[in-house]
């Protein structure tokens, strides 16, 4: 018998802390439990560290912070789920630490296997909403230190690293190198997911004027259209709201324990679109299989 | 943090990992290359989910082949990180080559230290101190250990964490008992949560807390370390471990493992090479044992375990057996290895000893045993030589060629069925060698080569060379030499005629001649040349040589026939009238005699004056010569009435009386 299924291979991008574990251990638990209606369920798990897979799920169900995923290669997590027509479609996520992407930035390398993994399927970029680094202005912080009365630094020269940079820049960065060589295979779909929304909601905005207003040199370039990136930016807050602290001897978070106590651990995720709100994360998928 | 200034002891660079927004490097003093720099980031971070961070960190060893260094790291937790499963690593970068030079790993263990906050202090390069070395106390743990890494070589080994510390240490000491060039290769974890192998880059040995528990983590291909005493091949390596020795199996792997690129695998022949090469006495089998061991390395490895067990084999070169002398010979040259002279002649030696067929024919060959046996032959004695050739005489022409001296021995020339004329056919020697080349032959008893000789030296020399064993108690056939020399008349003739041949070599001669062998068909006779020849020689054969010259003068091949009557007649005249003419002289004489009446053959000195007499009147010989025939006057009145019974005689003897050489008064008696 052979194997029919459509591949879809989506790539979750992200730089370090945007959230990318927690986003596979919630969707790895969406698909799994069908505690909600999602537009795909999963149908088996074709690859990857099931082990794994059930431990990211677990600490997401106990609202315990994920750990920081290992700098120790590439994993590829790949579903075979079931459309609502029944549809069977595999997607593959491959799982890649974040420092890669940093190391993509920073370096301007890329290893093969990555190279090759990116060079296929759409993306979906995660970046942290609460910890989007903003450039400085050298005036605000010249007033900020005349208010403060504190000396202002004369010709102190500054050794400037990648890091430094602002995250929107390394994020335009990072989406231009999809369009050039190695990883260039022609117009993408592109999910910007901006996690963590529990925290950044609070400004009240929907994600695309928040990434206009926050992240604007990113918003600037997909609109420009110059990569021909097709592109939907959603909220998402895989985990709710603030989880325990992994740190041994923490205090426990009550926000924490009134995620635990849902009966429906599914209801916990927000993924929001426009104007629409859902537990859904596989809705950014299906329209990047689309 | 130690950072002694010692003037020997290396240096190393450092870095820091942690984590900034994400696991990144921190500080250090390395530049690495991209590739490199990406296998630490790798192997900087956790060593895998879940891990229980040992309170004072783990170890992680791994080589960076990019830049020639080896990195030896220390990971902390860092709880106080924002994001749980961060990590410090600390990690040391130790140029190969100072590596091999490092006894052990406790100086480069002082030097690791946990940033405190700030990431001063990792910015320099550190020298790394001596410090005294921790033993290796559990036996079983470390037998276990050396069974799965070395009986299991191309597996990953997995070992459960019992003691951090102690695990620590038997897991360096291990390290540091490797040869240079595995101990660089080799990868290492000593807290491990999921297997940090790459598909390129397997890890050697990798510790893990609980195996029941990290079940999921098992490792394929994996050998597990079980307490247990160390198989047999490996328990001089554990003694190695637990009592270390200047000298010991460390400094032997150290010595010998330069070349070898087997990894692990090639631990146990190295443990049984070494155990081997210990155990050598005089003892044909160890050896061979040690052979064993050292071919079980891969073809090619092993350069330095390769001269090892070729300068042992020098030393027990007469007790090998025939494998191991071959590999001797496969080895002297033909790997790069250097030999002495002196050793490369006593190897061939040995050889030829054991094979002087193989030797011989090896001479002409330009290979590596060919130049043994050309850089032996010549310091070889010449009795060994005897010897062997003795064992394979169609061998000899070529020993001999180069060994001339050979021909002076008179044990070569005996050798039996020793092929000695073709030998003398193309031996080059020294003018003034040949007659000790024909002496050496002669003593032998040898008359196979007397012809072979004569042609190739000439009947001269090899008639000094008789003279001297004529006058010897030698036992040598020397009449059976001279029968060969008379074969060439001509040669004889004209070294008779030299006139410096000695009186007994020229009787000898006469004895196996008869008289009108030689020709004289101009010039002095010969033999009348030689009739004058100074030595001395028995009175019997006096006679025999002047009953000789009496018949050859009375013959018909003569010119010179009244030299050679003044050199006989006396003589011959009074044996005849003394009795002591032999039978056979008087017969050679008597052939040569007119006819008489039988009753008249008794006077044979009368029949041989008459002759003599008829001969100077008939042919008119030298009349000079006739006067002094013989200082007997009685003899002398009874040829001159002789010669006046004619006159032909008597117009003879007036031409005598004429002769200036008998002048006196006394001369012209009797005339």
């Amino acid at each position: 018998m052979t194997d029919d299924k459509v591949i879809h291979p989506i790539s979750i991008v992200g730089l370090p802390g945007s959230g990318k574990t927690t986003f596979l251990a919630a969707l790895w638990h969406l698909v799994r439990s069908r505690d909600i209606q999602g537009r795909l369920k999963l149908e088996s798990l074709r690859q990857g560290n099931y082990e794994h897979l059930m431990d990211i799920e677990t600490r997401w169900l106990i609202a315990k912070e994920q750990e920081r995923t290992q700098v120790a290669g590439m994993r590829t997590v790949s579903m075979d789920l079931l459309d609502a027509q029944k549809r069977p479609v595999r997607v593959t996520f491959p799982d890649v630490p974040g420092e890669d992407y940093q190391y993509m930035w920073e370096q301007r390398a890329i290893d093969d296997d990555l190279a090759r993994t990116l060079s296929s399927g759409n993306i979906m970029l995660l970046l942290n909403g609460n910890k989007i680094e903003a450039p400085n202005w050298v005036y605000d912080e010249a007033e900020l230190c005349r208010k403060l009365n504190l000396p202002l630094p004369q010709g102190e020269a500054v050794a400037w690293h990648p890091c430094l940079s602002p995250t929107q820049v390394q994020l335009v960065d990072l989406l231009q190198n999809f369009r050039g060589r190695p990883l260039d295979c022609g117009p993408r779909r592109l999910a910007v997911m901006i996690s963590v929304w529990d925290k950044a909601s609070g400004e009240g905005k929907a994600p695309e004027p928040f990434l206009a207003e926050k992240l604007s040199l990113l918003d600037q370039y997909l609109r420009s259209g110059k990569d021909k990136w097709t592109w939907r930016v959603y909220g998402v807050s895989a985990q709710g709201g603030e989880y325990d602290s992994a740190k041994e001897g923490a205090t426990p978070s009550p926000q924490a324990a009134a995620l635990r106590d849902k009966d429906i651990p599914s209801e916990r995720i927000r993924l929001v679109h426009g104007e629409n709100e859902s537990h859904d994360l596989t809705e950014p998928l299906e329209w990047l299989m689309n | 943090m130690a950072d002694e200034l010692t003037p020997k002891s290396p240096s190393v660079d450092q870095t820091l990992h942690g984590y900034s927004d994400g696991h990144r490097l921190i500080a250090g003093t390395a530049k690495l290359a991209s590739g490199d720099a990406r296998s630490m980031l790798i192997l900087s971070d956790a060593s895998g989910p879940g891990v229980d961070q040992a309170v004072d960190g783990y170890l992680t060893g791994y080589p960076l082949q990019g830049c020639g260094k080896y990195v030896l790291a220390r990971t902390w937790g860092a709880p106080e990180m924002s994001r749980p499963g961060c990590v410090w690593t600390h990690s040391l970068l130790i140029d190969f080559a100072d590596l091999a030079t490092l006894a052990d790993a406790d100086g480069l263990l002082s030097l690791f230290r946990r940033p405190d906050g700030g990431r001063q202090g990792y910015d320099r390069r550190l020298r790394v101190p001596s410090i005294a070395r921790h033993a290796v106390a559990n036996s079983n743990r470390a037998g276990g250990l050396l069974n799965a890494l070395y009986l299991h070589p191309l597996k990953k080994v997995e070992m459960q964490v019992r003691r951090m510390l102690e695990d620590e240490r038997l897991v360096l000491a291990v390290w540091f008992q490797q040869w240079p060039r595995l101990r660089r290769s080799f990868r290492f974890c000593t807290l491990m949560g999921a297997d940090r192998s790459s598909s390129a880059e397997m890890f050697d040995l990798q510790l893990v807390f609980d195996r029941s528990r990290t079940q999921r983590v098992s490792i394929d291909n994996t050998a597990i370390v079980e307490d247990g005493p160390a198989e047999i091949e490996l328990s001089t390596a554990l003694e190695d471990l637990l009592h270390p020795v200047p000298g010991g199996l460390t400094a032997f792997l150290r010595r010998v493992g330069g070349d070898v690129s087997d990894g692990r695998s090639a631990m146990l022949p190295l443990c049984r090479l070494y155990d081997a090469l210990n155990s050598l006495s005089h003892n044909n089998a160890s050896f061979a044992m040690a052979l064993d061991a050292f071919e079980s390395l891969s073809i090619g490895q092993g350069q330095a375990a390769r001269e090892i067990v070729f300068e042992k084999a020098l030393e027990l070169l007469d007790s090998l057996d025939d494998r191991s002398f071959n590999f001797v010979l496969d080895n002297i040259w033909s790997r790069g290895l250097e030999v002495d002279e002196a050793v490369v002649a006593n190897i061939g030696a040995v050889l030829w000893r054991r094979s002087p067929r193989q030797f011989a024919s090896a001479l002409e060959d330009p290979d590596p045993i060919g130049r043994i046996a050309r850089c032996a032959i010549p310091q070889i004695e010449a009795s060994l030589l005897v010897n062997g050739i003795a064992r394979d005489p169609e061998i000899g022409r070529r020993i001999v060629l180069r060994r001339l001296d050979l021909l002076f021995d008179q044990n070569f020339w005996a050798i039996p069925d020793l092929e000695a004329s073709s030998i003398l056919e193309v031996v080059d020697v020294e003018p003034s060698k040949v007659p000790s080349v024909l002496a050496a032959l002669v003593a032998t008893g040898r008359t196979d080569v007397a012809e072979a000789a004569i042609s190739r030296f000439g009947a001269g020399v090899v008639l000094e060379v008789l003279a001297d064993f004529s006058q010897s108690d030698r036992m040598a056939d020397v009449g059976t030499w001279t029968r060969a020399v008379v074969r060439h008349p001509l040669e004889v003739a004209t070294v008779l005629a030299s006139g410096s041949t000695l009186r007994h070599v020229v009787v000898e001669l006469s004895k196996s001649m008869e008289p009108d062998d030689l020709p004289n068909d101009f010039g002095d006779d010969p033999w009348a040349i030689a009739s004058a020849s100074i030595g001395q020689v028995e009175p019997a054969d006096e006679i025999q040589f002047a009953a000789f010259l009496m018949a050859r003068a009375l013959g018909y091949r003569s010119r010179s026939c009244a030299t050679l009557f003044a050199a006989s007649f006396e003589c011959t005249h009074k044996a005849l009238a003394s009795g002591e003419m032999p039978d056979s002289a008087w017969r050679r004489i008597e052939r040569r005699l007119s006819w008489v009446f039988p009753w008249l053959e008794w006077d044979r000195c009368g029949r041989v004056r008459q002759a003599v007499v008829d001969k100077f009147v008939d042919l008119n010989l030298d009349p000079g010569t006739f006067g002094r025939l013989t200082t007997d006057g009685s003899l002398f009145a009874d040829i001159i009435d002789l010669a006046s019974r004619s006159g032909r005689g008597r117009r003879y003897l007036a031409r005598v009386r004429r002769s200036s050489s008998w002048n006196t008064p006394d001369d012209k008696r009797g005339v």
